[in-house]
């Protein structure tokens, strides 16, 4: 129940203090609540029961006009700024899972609200840097992006409350970024940060090693023999890439993967809330293949993809 | 196949909430699932879309809101129960809709079998 108070709470946190918004969440509280209490006394497990409830509350944009805080003028005249504010509500109802999942703390709540999806990571300036065969990544709450580039490189746009710290050793290249998380509680404008790491062309890397606890990821043009992802919160979105071994594991988002020729890999899909596509046709979860052209006789390893998230839908192509 | 089409419904949602309340007041999750049990689980309600429809319809008189102080859980529930101008209302929604129905009905056909 907690959790769902808690969903009530992020979801209303920018609407203004009305009498007409306070009892509209009292309200919705309250139908969330006989419904939860319903689905239990039905047999329901808790985490289906939450599950269940949060899917079918809907969408908090529907009520703004009804409480006297959109004009209809205005919500026909701006479709672009509902988009993003659907962006930042899917994002919160992320971190409300997540909340149900890892338990984190509430303050990571604040740090989502204001994450920035606009970036384009292109237009970036990045920093010439050594050369590098591995990259281990360690982010609180960071976009990531690694692209092709003319020579090694990166760059990291910190937002205003994050720091990192890089360097790289060994040929590998090593990210830390953290968030100063008693900034975040207080509330204000707080941005995750975004990094871009670019790699030359025909360069295969050893190793790609990612950890993220809120942000999206994606992967385009690269080669790796190896590439692990794990991810709280967050898109992953990987594409035209060359792999041997590739993992992705995320509690809340989307997973988006597009390799070259599925045919040679061992594929194991999984989600306990979301669909499963594969080469455009839906799947069951725990969705499984051999790869019916394995190539790998000679080599010793088995080229193999595996995709799992709680909560998110994964597609495959 | 079969999903239910939200634009088509929406017009739709004060008749089904006002034809709960005909005979008698209720409150949101009740409603919620009486539609969900009448549709044969085909359509369910999002919890938004039935407060905006509670605020609109109080704000245009087809429905009052009370509180129920003798609720036996404990729970002071917010009930609602329909005005004259709300059963006005639900009839002419209701003709609208055989009207609608009416015309639709000509353009629907088997495939193949016309």
């Amino acid at each position: 129940m907690e959790v769902i108070r808690n969903y009530i709470e992020t979801m209303f946190l920018k609407l203004p203090d009305t009498p007409e918004v306070n009892r509209a969440k009292s309200e919705l509280l309250q139908m969330m609540e006989d419904k939860y209490t319903q689905l239990l006394a039905d047999g329901v497990s808790e985490n289906e029961a939450v599950g269940t409830v949060i899917s079918e509350f809907g969408n908090i944009d529907e009520l703004k006009k009804d409480l006297g805080l959109e004009t209809e003028e205005c919500t026909i005249g701006k479709s672009a700024p509902r988009h993003k504010k659907r962006s930042y509500i899917s994002i919160i109802v992320s971190v409300i899972i997540i909340l149900i999942i890892a338990g984190t703390a509430y303050d990571v709540v604040y740090s989502l609200v204001y994450l920035d999806s606009d970036y384009t990571a292109d237009e970036t300036v990045m920093d010439n840097c050594e050369v590098f065969n591995k990259i281990y990544l360690d982010g609180d709450a960071t976009d990531i992006k690694i692209i092709k580039g003319s020579s090694y490189g990166y760059s990291i746009d910190n937002g205003r409350s994050s720091r990192a710290a890089v360097e790289v050793v060994d040929g590998c290249l090593r990210m830390k970024q953290s968030v100063r998380s008693h900034i975040i509680g207080l509330g204000f404008g707080v941005k995750g940060s975004k990094i871009v790491i670019s790699v030359p062309a025909d360069v295969v890397l050893e190793d790609i090693d990612m950890t993220s606890d809120v942000g999206n990821i994606s992967i385009s043009d690269c080669s790796a023999a190896k590439m692990n992802i794990t991810t709280n919160v967050g898109n992953v979105n990987i594409k035209d890439v060359t792999v041997d071994v590739l993992e992705v594991t995320s509690d809340v988002g989307n997973i988006d993967v597009e390799v070259a020729d599925l045919d040679i890999y061992d594929i194991s899909l999984s989600t306990d809330v979301g669909e499963i596509k594969v080469a455009g046709s839906t799947q069951k979860s725990g969705f499984s293949l051999m790869a019916t052209k394995q190539t790998s006789s000679s080599s010793a390893v088995r080229k193999s993809i595996k995709l799992t998230t709680d909560v998110g839908k994964i597609a495959l192509n | 196949m079969g999903e239910i089409s939200s634009d088509i419904i929406r017009g739709y949602n004060d008749t089904m909430i006002l034809y709960l309340l005909l005979d008698k007041p209720s409150y949101g999750y009740e409603i919620s699932r009486m539609i969900k049990n009448m549709s044969d689980e085909k359509y369910i309600i999002k919890e938004t879309t039935l407060y905006s429809a509670f605020t609109r319809m109080e704000k245009n008189g087809y429905i009052e809101s009370f509180y129920d102080d003798n609720n036996p859980t404990g729970k002071r529930r917010t009930y609602y129960r329909i005005t004259e101008s709300g059963r006005a209302y639900y009839r002419e929604k209701c003709e609208e809709w055989l009207i609608t129905k009416e015309v639709i009905e000509h353009f629907i056909s088997e495939e193949g079998d016309k």
